[in-house]
């Protein structure tokens, strides 16, 4: 079979997929978050932290939860880093050092899993199972609960409660993840992915060197992984390693796992507004963006080639996997790219101009096509809200989504949202850039350098995670830097989601009438895309001009 | 560098930065803890 009939045929495949999981798995989620029955294992839980699973919280102190819940997963992952040389299993590994650590914790419960070590000669078995991947639960989970309390906020009236974290919080991650991540990890496991709690071992190549591999959890870490859209590897070459993503089948797995829950909360949105119309043009604006980057980036690392090593290669082969190739390799960079993953296949670094740079504008569209788990729907719908108002200000009619008035405070709230993010990635890349000490950490000058340092910014203010490579974080100033843009990054816009979200559940819901904006009709969906792609485009063009634009028009 | 924290219990070993970092997670969240007060006011 030749490589453009493979390519073609995957991304079918993954269409297909993701179509027959959107209906079933997206009114699973939304059974999770509405109905009023708790499980056994659930009450346990709720008595061994006090929490009575039948009060709902204002949405202030829904944030409190999520904000409290936050800083001690912070403080106790960093002392599990600090500590691991007097742990169990920690297969002779010494102490993170504390940069690395304080990174290495906000990056984790930040969903973020910018990882500035090499997990195989840093982190022992007990550290990555219990320290690291029960982040990649919870903090995926958390995503999750902060956007049922968006959508209670359209859904209910007159009140001042959105639910309760900690219910939300118990139910995604006992009744979704678990469950799921337990299924692919024994899949990932049957198709050659590595299980076992072997340390390190050397071995002997065939060229007569010596080589150390390290064993260990990788399949169970690696199905959360993908699914909780978190992308921290077990290895530092991520899904690179043939021993997190051996084969051509399972490459295309974790494709879907890192897109199945994303693309399937519109279906949950729309089940619990009770119009699953609005379900299908959220998801409609998400296939869109999704597609069209699949088609840039494909095609640039196809066409722009300009070596001779690259013409006989077929393409942009520098960086990536021979067993993946082009097709595989982009169709997973633009997937965990436009997800908050940022788990890598291929080296981002020696992507093409227009393939590089388009994986840095998915991160800075926000990651909502479809996002992250819940952060990507929360990400959408706030840009909903702009949509509206802007298609309001067109007709000068007060505008209204889902009933709801989108008065001044609403759109505070939306505005503080969509302004956090890029204040966030500009001021750090700024003072990055005009330190000469961290300047010298890049290891390309002119636009690809400034490239780097974008990226990097991007990547962690955005919750991503993955890396552009050719700069050299693992420094005192990068792990706190990058540590601060990842905490403001991931819970500033959460306060305003959460503020929004007890703003719209006060309103009493108006009715529908002649003059309403329907937002289920195509003509939404390319109000809302072109809201999107202008809203972006202009926040970021003069830093994109600096890096990916100026080296590909150079 | 000698122990520079009097709670610590591992010899040889610097807090100093431990404590840094704890400082600044802190203060972290007491600064989203205080943007979300102010967003109450809006």
């Amino acid at each position: 079979m030749n490589d453009t009939l493979a390519g073609w045929l995957q991304i079918l495949a993954l269409i297909g997929a993701l179509a027959l999981s959107y209906r079933p798995l997206g009114d699973y989620i939304a059974h999770i978050l509405t109905t009023p029955k708790h499980l056994r294992a659930e009450r346990i839980v709720y008595r061994l932290g006090g929490v009575d699973g039948d009060a709902d919280q204002k949405w202030s102190a829904y944030l409190r939860s999520v904000l409290a819940f936050s800083a001690v997963s912070v403080l106790f992952l960093y002392g599990f880093l600090r500590l691991q040389n007097h742990l169990l299993l920690s297969i002779g590994m010494p102490a993170v050092t504390p940069a690395t650590a304080f990174n290495t914790a906000t990056s984790f419960v930040t969903n973020t899993n910018w990882q500035s070590y090499s997990g195989e000669s840093t982190m022992g078995h007990l550290v990555q199972m219990t320290g690291l991947a029960v982040q990649n639960f919870v903090s995926a989970a958390v995503g999750i609960a902060v956007v049922a309390a968006l959508i209670r906020g359209f859904t209910r009236k007159k009140t001042d409660r959105v639910g309760n974290f900690w219910v939300d919080l118990t139910r995604v991650v006992l009744r979704l993840l678990l469950p799921l991540a337990f299924v692919f990890a024994i899949v990932l496991v049957a198709s050659g992915a590595i299980q076992n709690f072997h340390g390190i071992e050397s071995i002997s190549t065939i060229a007569g060197d010596h080589q150390s591999l390290t064993g260990g959890p990788v399949a169970s870490q690696e199905a959360i992984k993908e699914l909780g859209t978190n992308g921290g590897g077990f290895y530092n070459a991520n899904s690179a390693h043939p021993f997190e993503n051996p084969n051509a089948f399972t490459n295309w797995l974790e494709i879907y796992l890192l897109l199945v829950i994303g693309f399937s909360l519109p279906r949950t949105f729309g089940k619990m507004v009770g119009d699953n119309r609005q379900g299908y043009a959220i998801v409609a604006v998400m296939a869109i963006i999704w597609a069209s980057s699949v088609a840039i980036v494909t095609a640039n690392e196809l066409h722009s080639v300009s070596s001779q090593a690259g013409h006989l290669a077929g393409g942009m082969m520098e960086g990536k996997e021979q067993r993946f190739g082009i097709w595989a390799s982009a169709l997973f960079a633009v997937s965990t790219t436009l997800t908050s993953t940022g788990a890598v296949n291929s080296f981002h670094d020696s992507f093409s101009p227009g393939g590089g740079g388009m994986t840095i504008f998915n991160m800075m569209l926000g990651e909502i096509a479809p996002g992250g788990t819940g952060s990507g729907l929360y990400g959408i719908l706030v840009l909903a809200i702009i949509a509206v108002f802007v298609a309001g200000l067109m007709v000068g009619r007060t505008p209204e989504y889902l009933g709801k008035k989108l008065g001044a405070r609403e759109m505070k709230f939306a505005s503080l949202y969509i302004l956090t993010t890029p204040a966030v990635v500009l001021i750090g890349a700024g003072v990055a850039m005009a330190l000469p000490g961290e300047r010298a950490n890049m290891l390309n000058s002119g636009p690809h350098g400034f490239s780097e340092v974008l990226y990097a910014f991007t990547s962690a203010a955005n919750n991503n995670g993955s890396a552009f490579a050719g700069i050299t974080v693992a420094t005192d100033w990068w792990n706190t830097a990058l540590g601060l843009a990842m905490l403001f990054g991931r819970f500033l816009p959460m306060v305003f989601v959460l503020a929004l979200a007890g703003s719209l559940a006060r309103q009493q819901p108006v009715p529908v009438t002649a003059g309403t904006l329907p937002t289920h009709r195509p003509q939404f969906v390319g109000l809302l895309t072109g809201v999107i792609l202008i809203v972006v485009g202009l926040t970021y063009f003069p830093a994109l001009a600096l890096g990916p634009l100026a080296e590909g028009l150079s | 560098m000698g122990r520079l924290c009097p709670f610590s219990y591992f010899r040889g070993v610097s807090y100093m930065p431990d404590l840094l970092f704890i400082v600044v997670t802190v203060a972290v969240f007491a600064v989203l803890g205080l943007v979300a007060k102010g967003v109450e006011r809006l």
